[in-house]
């Protein structure tokens, strides 16, 4: 060991560990963060999104004839046993989700994340198979390059935007049918990189240059890459000061510019990062996946990175939860889809229920606050409460076997107008059914009152269908004799109520 | 009194049982039924064209050889290679076959048949080596040879002498298609043939879109204002906005408009009412790509009677030879006249035996 | 009448537009008679392309008056074209669809407006929910009506096209006019009343002042949540219309995602239209006519083939350009805010 140290040699151990202090502090407040209540809150509240917009779509699956039961058991088979897949499909997802919910973070909407995302793959997928670099750099070179040709194209949109006034959601989203168009020329029998085949596509990249897979048959080491970014964004979005002064941008521009923050500046700046982390999840797929750049490759990737980022609140970690769902909702469709035929559709309709029920957080506490009522209310006096409780249930089960029995109606062969009758009666008492649900949840009064409409409403569907086809409903009447029980049940029991506060 | 892990292990026991009960009743694993598995391409199933000729294939398939089939519609790309394995690694059956369906899942099977070597797969309208992978079966079509008759009865019929094709993307698997049938047209008619006369009579452009169907429908009003009268289109989904643009555009035309289908009959859809078809038809004929025959065939061979070819054996071509393309006759809708069809068996004839040569990629500009 | 209230700016700009669609329709008639029909093939291609544009763009305009971004344009078309197909087909009659289309726009768009207005959720997340839901919805409702994949079974009963044979034998006239459909004459008339509407009428001012400034409105009395949840019903009505367009007016069948993003199109004419009806009109007509550019170019000019994804780009390049380099967005002041009634103290 020398004596005589070198100023700079020791410069840079005081540099580094005050780094490591930082990075420790950094992950300190991130672990307080996940456990903090606002994280929890917000845990519960996607969960019951998504339990809520299961329950949905169940109804949907039964009137449009798919068993919901399958489904799940078979969604959920796929998304727990296929983990590879799972992260496989949520890694470009992380990354396209962070960059759009980067942008909005400095109040930007960044619609087309989707160019950047081609842009960046075409420019590593030109490095990979028309430069041989040895293995390692290849593919670090290729990450470099896709991640500068994401960043310029996003760059270029927010220049438009901070110094010639251009809304980004028009700019961003032009940009990106461009890249779209370009890329598919480029690699298009009239353009310059078409391997020959019958395929619009590139030639074959060299081995050098893909990333390998880390597990399973298709994770490769682009979701290290993309976990990495989530740290990475987190990080420069609360730890550091463009990151604040982006926040302060996005969050009112005239304070900021007040501030002395040049928010032109930090427009573009964020447009480009933001593009950069776009062309990073088109290279990690393209280098990743693929071995060759072919058109239209991605079928949107960009787009459902809007989805992400909203539905993870365009908060890094929150992106990754979001991005983690997705792909499972992704592998587990796959699994759903040949095993119970339920096409791949129903998974975007679970995908929007959980997003339009995450954009309207107060649907859900008002689930929880009653489901607390009610519970209190059955644990101290059962025999009262409990009606309410089963009639509500009552009022969700006749959506579903209404939705059910209009579908198996719809099916047959012949349509009389008197069939077609019952059919929208069914709809009308599916319909009521959600009131019911409602008013019984809350107690309200007039449920009562709903509750005979839907048993006369069931009746009438019976009778309808009876006149129209010649066969009798057996469904329909047991539902309408069931739905007379409750009535009678309830204002027994309301009478009771009342005659007892009188007494009292 | 059980203790509580007994009842436990109990509750274990019978789940454990009724779930196995419950696989055996709903996936009948022990059965003998032979199954299929098909990744379609990604325009997806209802372009009445291509996928769904597939899948009549297979019905044919079911009703013939008692056998049943399971299917995955992929959205992406990416989504061939899972799906193909999910089939070929299936832990509910063993599928004595899968069919990939289409061009572009070239790279997805063979990474999947690399490494399943014993399933047998085959695919459609892709060459894969069968040396290298002598468990995949390639099924080629010869297009431009059905295209060519198609494009023969087209330079008949036309009375403006100019025709038009549409095309869903400006690949060369498409362009195959329009390059049959201006030689065939230009066959039978000299207005067509020729780079001078190609030029300046014939109108080719693509939706760039294998589902935009509006954008077929306005290529087509388009070719037809320009003064073309029959419109061929080769672009799965987007091609059917041409029937749309025929049915509108004939009402006001002074010549009679007509357009070709392609892959499946679909003289029926050119129909006023395509549920219940009755003549008249605006659609002239169709281009026949009997994918449904394809599929039928490899079943055949392969699931029923058990022979798998070796070496170049596994390529099978349909061509106009072994009928494996052509064009529709449908005598109910349309009846074509006589000296038509006599020219066109003709040109066919000629073709078989090698006489002619058509062309299968653009051969002016 | 008070002279110093008129806009001469605006009214100058009037007039340019009408001089020069007046000048051009002269030069039209010295052309050759082939030019003039392709003309007027092209003027009629991009009425076609452009109402679904301009009646979705007239409908985001509203909501975002109103103050609510309505991102789900997409989705809501969607529903529009599949319930504008389905009832047609059912009812045989294709002024019920129309109808059917602009309730269940309206319909869906009063989900995204309970969700922003109401429960004060993030709008592009609405949006985004409205855009899925949509998209599978309508493919599932697909199968489940027609039991077809793809492409639903052809409605017989489509919007019948207005013809006018007098202008049938002129060159130009008869290509361009002479087939129109209804909807695109709607097209033009609800922008007018949109104009009308959003600055003559008391409840445009409301409108507008819920979107530049809410809290004035609601200290003048009115509910600034009704008005921006009308806003949003009625740009659900709008779109479903120019879905049913799609589905109906123009073709003859819902398939499968059949907008093709033109949603996502028309809220960029909205922009481009800087939120004022005329402005979305002529942003949705200047989309449409590059659009029928590109196919124009394919059909006429088979020498540009190769590049022919070039030519697709044209309309996204210009507007780029025309955005970067002409004119700035200025969007309503209190957009995506939502409105917290201040309490009183």
């Amino acid at each position: 060991m020398s004596v005589t140290q070198n100023p700079d040699v020791e410069d840079t151990s005081d540099n580094s560990s005050e780094l490591i202090a930082r990075i420790e502090e950094y992950y300190k407040g991130v672990i307080a963060k996940l456990t903090g209540e606002e994280f929890t809150n917000q845990f519960y509240w996607s969960i019951g999104s998504v339990l809520l917009a299961l329950v949905v779509s169940a109804v949907i699956m039964v009137m449009a004839g798919y068993n919901p039961g399958v489904a799940f058991v078979w969604l959920s088979y796929g998304a727990i046993t296929k983990l590879d897949q799972v992260l496989w499909y949520a890694s470009p997802l992380i990354l396209t989700g962070l960059s759009v919910a980067l942008a909005f973070r400095c109040g930007l909407f960044n619609i087309g994340a989707e160019g950047q995302l081609f842009m960046g793959s075409m420019a590593s997928a030109l490095l990979a198979y028309l430069f041989a670099f040895p293995i390692v750099v290849h593919p670090i070179l290729c990450l470099a390059v896709g991640v500068l040709a994401g960043a310029g194209y996003g760059f270029l949109a927010g220049l438009l935007k901070a110094y010639r006034g251009a809304h980004e959601v028009v700019t961003t989203m032009m940009l990106s049918y461009i890249a779209i168009l370009f890329t598919s020329w480029l690699v298009s029998q009239n353009g310059p990189f078409w391997d020959g085949s019958m395929v619009p596509r590139t030639p074959q990249f060299y081995d050098t240059a893909l990333l390998p897979v880390i597990f399973g048959n298709y994770l490769h080491l682009g979701f290290i890459i993309a976990l990495m970014a989530v740290f990475g964004v987190d990080y420069l979005i609360n730890k550091t000061v463009l990151g604040y002064e982006m926040r302060a941008v996005g969050h009112n521009i005239d304070a900021a510019e007040n501030a002395g923050i040049d928010s032109k500046k930090k427009v573009a700046i964020a447009l480009g990062i933001s593009g950069g982390l776009s062309g990073l999840a088109g290279s990690t797929e393209i280098i990743g996946t693929f071995d060759r750049f072919t058109a239209n490759w991605s079928a949107g990737l960009g787009w459902d990175g809007i989805t992400v980022a909203v539905l993870g609140n365009n908060n890094p970690f929150g992106v990754l939860a979001a991005a983690l769902f997705f792909g499972a909702l992704k592998a587990g469709s796959n699994t759903m889809q040949v095993i119970a035929h339920v096409p791949a559709e129903m998974i975007k309709v679970i995908q929007g229920l959980v997003v339009l029920f995450v954009a309207a957080p107060r649907i859900i506490s008002w689930l929880v606050d009653h489901s607390q009522t009610a519970k209190d209310a059955v644990e101290k006096e059962p025999a009262k409460a409990l009606p309410w409780v089963l009639a509500a249930l009552f009022g969700l089960s006749s959506v579903f076997i209404a939705l059910g029995t209009a579908r198996n109606i719809m099916v047959l062969p012949t349509l009389t107008p008197m069939v077609l009758v019952s059919i929208l009666i069914l709809v009308l008492v599916a319909l009521t059914g959600i009131l019911v649900f409602v008013t019984e949840f809350t107690h309200d009064p007039r449920g009562s009152f709903l509750l005979l409409i839907i048993a006369v409403g069931w009746l009438e569907a019976g009778i309808a269908f009876y006149v129209g086809s010649g066969t009798i409903e057996v469904t329909s009447l047991i539902m309408s004799a069931i739905s007379f029980l409750f009535w009678f049940a309830l204002n027994f029991l309301a009478k009771g109520t009342i005659e007892e506060g009188e007494g009292s | 009194m059980a203790s509580k892990g007994t009842m436990a292990a109990l509750v274990i026991i019978i789940i454990v049982v009724a779930g196995a009960g419950a696989y055996v009743v709903m996936f009948n694993p022990f059965g003998t039924q032979t199954r299929v598995a098909v990744v379609f391409a990604t325009g997806g199933l209802g372009d009445k064209s291509f996928n769904d000729g597939c899948k009549a294939g297979l019905d044919l398939a079911v009703t013939d050889f008692g056998i049943a089939y399971d299917y995955a519609e992929p959205t992406a790309i990416t989504d061939y290679e899972v799906m193909l394995r999910e089939f070929a690694n299936s832990s509910i059956y063993t599928y004595d076959l899968i069919i990939a369906i289409g061009f572009d899942q070239e790279v997805g099977l063979q990474i999947v048949a690399n490494e399943s070597p014993t399933q047998k797969f085959a695919i459609i309208d892709m060459f894969i080596d069968p040396i290298v992978y002598p468990n995949v079966a390639s099924l080629l079509f010869d297009e431009h040879e059905g295209s060519a008759l198609v494009g023969a009865i087209a330079g008949l019929t036309t009375t403006t002498d100019k025709i038009g094709f549409i095309g869903g993307l400006d690949i060369p698997l498409i362009n195959k298609f329009g390059a049959g049938y201006i030689f065939g047209a230009g066959y039978t008619n000299p207005q067509l043939n020729g780079t001078v006369n190609i030029l300046a009579n014939f109108t080719r452009a693509y939706t760039g879109s294998w589902t935009d169907t509006t954008s077929g429908q306005t290529l087509a009003n388009g070719m037809y204002d320009a003064g073309a009268d029959i419109v061929f289109a080769a672009a799965g989904r987007a091609g059917l906005g041409v029937f749309d643009s025929v049915k509108a555009k004939n009402v006001t035309s002074s010549v009679p408009l007509w357009c070709v289908g392609v892959d499946m009959p679909q003289m029926y859809v050119g129909t006023a009412d395509p549920e219940t078809p009755v003549a008249p038809t605006l659609c002239l004929t169709s281009m026949l790509k009997k994918v449904d025959v394809a599929v039928y065939t490899i079943i055949e061979d392969w699931v029923v009677d058990g022979t798998w070819n070796e070496g170049y054996d596994l390529l099978y071509a349909f061509n106009l030879a072994n009928n494996g393309v052509g064009y529709e006759v449908n005598e109910d809708l349309l009846t074509l006249d006589p000296s038509i069809i006599t020219a066109v068996e003709a040109f066919k004839a000629l073709i078989i035996d090698g006489t002619i040569t058509v062309p299968d990629a653009i051969y002016w500009t | 009448m008070n002279w110093r209230l008129i806009n001469w700016q605006s009214q100058y700009r009037t007039l340019a537009v009408l001089a020069s669609i007046v000048i051009g329709l002269i030069a039209i008639n010295f052309m050759p008679v082939e030019q003039q029909a392709i003309a007027g093939w092209l003027v009629a291609t991009t009425l076609q392309m452009a109402t679904p544009l301009v009646l979705a763009g007239l409908g985001g305009m509203y909501s975002e008056r109103g103050g609510i971004v309505n991102i789900g344009l997409e989705g809501i078309m969607l529903m529009g074209a599949f319930t504008g197909a389905a009832v047609a087909y059912y009812a045989k009659d294709p002024w019920l669809g129309l109808l059917g289309a602009v309730m269940v726009g309206g319909l869906f768009a009063s989900i995204h407006g309970v969700a922003c207005v109401k429960y004060k959720g993030n709008h592009i997340v609405s949006g985004t929910g409205i855009i899925l839901f949509g998209t599978g919805l309508s493919t599932l409702l697909l199968e489940l009506v027609w039991h077809q994949k793809g492409q639903g079974e052809p409605v017989t009963n489509t919007v019948p096209d207005l013809m006018f044979p007098a202008l049938l034998d002129h060159p130009f006239l008869g290509p361009a006019f002479s087939v129109i459909s209804p909807i695109v004459l709607f097209m033009f008339i609800i922008t007018g009343v949109s104009w009308f509407v959003l600055f003559r009428t008391p409840f445009g001012l409301r409108l507008r002042a819920a979107g530049e400034d809410p809290s004035t409105l609601d200290s003048a009395g009115v509910s600034v949540q009704w008005t921006r949840f009308i806003g949003v019903v009625i740009s659900g009505c709008l779109a479903g219309l120019g879905g049913a367009y799609l589905s109906i007016g123009f073709g003859s069948a819902f398939a499968k995602e059949m907008t093709s993003g033109r949603g996502f199109i028309s809220l960029a004419a909205m922009i481009f239209g800087n939120w004022t009806p005329f402005g979305v009109l002529a942003a949705g007509l200047f989309f449409g006519f590059l659009i029928s550019m590109n196919y124009f170019i394919q059909i006429y000019f088979p020498i540009l083939l190769p590049f022919a994804n070039f030519i697709a780009m044209l309309p996204y390049v210009l507007v780029i350009i025309a955005l970067g380099l002409i004119r700035k967005s200025v969007p309503p002041k209190a957009i995506a805010i939502p409105y917290e009634k201040e309490k009183k103290g």
